[in-house]
């Protein structure tokens, strides 16, 4: 059963921010899925890839010919997804995959979520844009309950 | 006192790793390392796993996480603390590092140089923070294959500007654990001088500054004063007559490349006169000088397989 759900278009203005979704369970349940994709995952701008590549490096101090840029091709955006509940942390899952379902149950949470009850009342989910890149990207949350 | 090798930046499924908590413990204990620390992307949840298989391995286990901001990376190593990675920035870094550290925890600095977005998100240090001294741990070594990297020549610039400036933190090496490796990407460690073999010894020791990061090489450097005391790296001395005394040796760890060899020995920091390059190899090393304030750094020069590097990086000696 879905619960709550959010989509929203990010721009690289967003680039380096935390949104924060508040949402509310109105019983107990035994399982909590976080549904959450991202796209686009990487960049298709190729000379504009290999021109972010080289100004980073160059901020960096080190040197980057062309073909070492093009061997680290292609860059993406990076969005991860945390989750607190009524008491406190549950968890954050920091990873490069943008269409993936995380899973909170007493039992066996998924990797980087604490094994809780998935109790009544207020939760908050966040994404935080550790890099966006494209000119856009579109992400959507959807949290389902399981009885 | 030995210093024996660890890995302190480690990544598991609990983040962006491919390893297991179990597997990893298993893979430093092949490697022959003698513990770890687990450092997943600001995720705690692998400790009790890792922890668990490394008693059943007999390696000294730490827990942690690194706390992977936007504006720089930081390992927070002990397990005492809570802290939430979100509320990091370059306004509130410090009184957050004050914070672990009050509970017992330590912060290492990671991959300060590393290029950041869109390399490595996050990765540069972009915290400009005053005072680096707030820091126990420095990661000047980073990733496979340190020996050749460029970004951690800048690192250790960077390092030794710190201790110009009176800064006194532990260097380390972070291999940045992520999965299994292949047999061209090679690794150093970094060696901790412990009183008792125990993680809360790995944590005094870090913020005591007794260590030093290599590719290949055993050590045992030590000063000694006039009255026959001896002093580990990271210790502080006022100025004076020493004679330094190493003792090196290959590390046959499996951790370590095969092919090593020693040549050089140098000597450098504000606390000499001049840089001093000696012709050196595996055995004892000894050397009379005389230390002014600042501090005084030790390296190791040779090669790996066949191609020159700096095969060790000692957190310096610091002379008042």
């Amino acid at each position: 059963m879905e619960v709550f759900k959010v989509k929203k278009t990010l721009t690289r203005k967003d680039d380096k921010k935390h949104f924060y979704f508040p949402f509310v369970l109105d019983k107990d349940y035994f399982e909590l899925v976080i549904n959450f994709k991202y796209f686009p995952k990487y960049y298709d701008d190729k000379e504009a890839s290999i021109d972010l590549l080289c100004a980073e490096f160059e901020r960096a101090g080190v040197c980057m010919s062309r073909e070492d840029a093009i061997k680290k091709l292609p860059i993406g955006n990076l969005l991860t997804v945390s989750l607190d509940g009524p008491f406190g942390h549950i968890g954050n899952a920091h990873n490069q995959k943008n269409d993936i379902a995380y899973i909170i149950n007493k039992e066996k949470s998924s990797y980087g979520f604490l094994n809780i009850d998935v109790v009544k009342g207020e939760y908050v989910v966040a994404v935080s844009t550790h890099s966006v890149v494209t000119d856009a990207v579109e992400f959507e949350v959807i949290i389902e309950v399981k009885e | 006192m030995e210093f024996y090798p660890f890995e302190m930046h480690t990544h598991t499924r609990h983040s962006d790793g491919s390893f297991l908590p179990s597997s990893l413990a298993e893979s430093v204990k092949d490697e022959g390392l003698f513990g770890f620390c687990l450092t997943d992307h600001n995720a705690t949840t692998g400790n009790a796993e890792a922890q668990k298989a490394s008693e059943q391995l007999g390696l000294i286990f730490l827990k942690g996480l690194e706390w992977t901001t936007f504006h720089g990376h930081i390992t927070v190593l002990g397990g005492h603390s809570t802290s939430d990675y979100r509320e990091i920035n370059p306004d509130t870094v410090v009184e957050q590092i004050k914070k672990i550290q009050k509970s017992g925890d330590i912060a290492v600095l990671t991959h300060p140089c590393r290029p950041g977005s869109p390399f490595c998100s996050g990765c540069y240090d972009d915290f400009n923070i005053s005072d680096y001294d707030i820091f126990d741990g420095f990661e000047v070594w980073s990733s496979f294959n340190p020996h050749l990297n460029t970004i951690n020549k800048n690192a250790e610039a960077k390092y030794d500007k710190l201790c110009e400036k009176g800064c006194k933190i532990a260097v380390m090496y972070g291999r940045d654990w992520h999965g299994p490796r292949s047999n061209d990407q090679l690794v150093a460690a970094t060696y901790i001088g412990l009183e008792e073999l125990n993680a809360k010894s790995v944590l005094k020791a870090i913020k005591e500054r007794r260590t030093y990061i290599s590719i290949g090489v055993r050590a045992n450097i030590k000063l000694k004063d006039s009255l026959g005391n001896f002093i580990d790296l990271g210790g502080e001395v006022r100025a004076g007559n020493y004679t330094l005394v190493c003792r090196l040796q290959q590390e046959l760890a499996r951790f370590a490349p095969e092919n090593v060899i020693v040549e050089k020995i140098l000597l450098s920091g504000t606390a000499l006169e001049e840089k001093i390059e000696t012709k050196v190899s595996f055995g004892g090393f000894a050397k009379f000088l005389t230390l002014k304030p600042g501090f005084l750094k030790v390296e190791l020069l040779g090669k790996v397989n066949g191609k020159k590097a700096t095969l060790l990086f000692s957190t310096p000696f610091f002379v008042s």
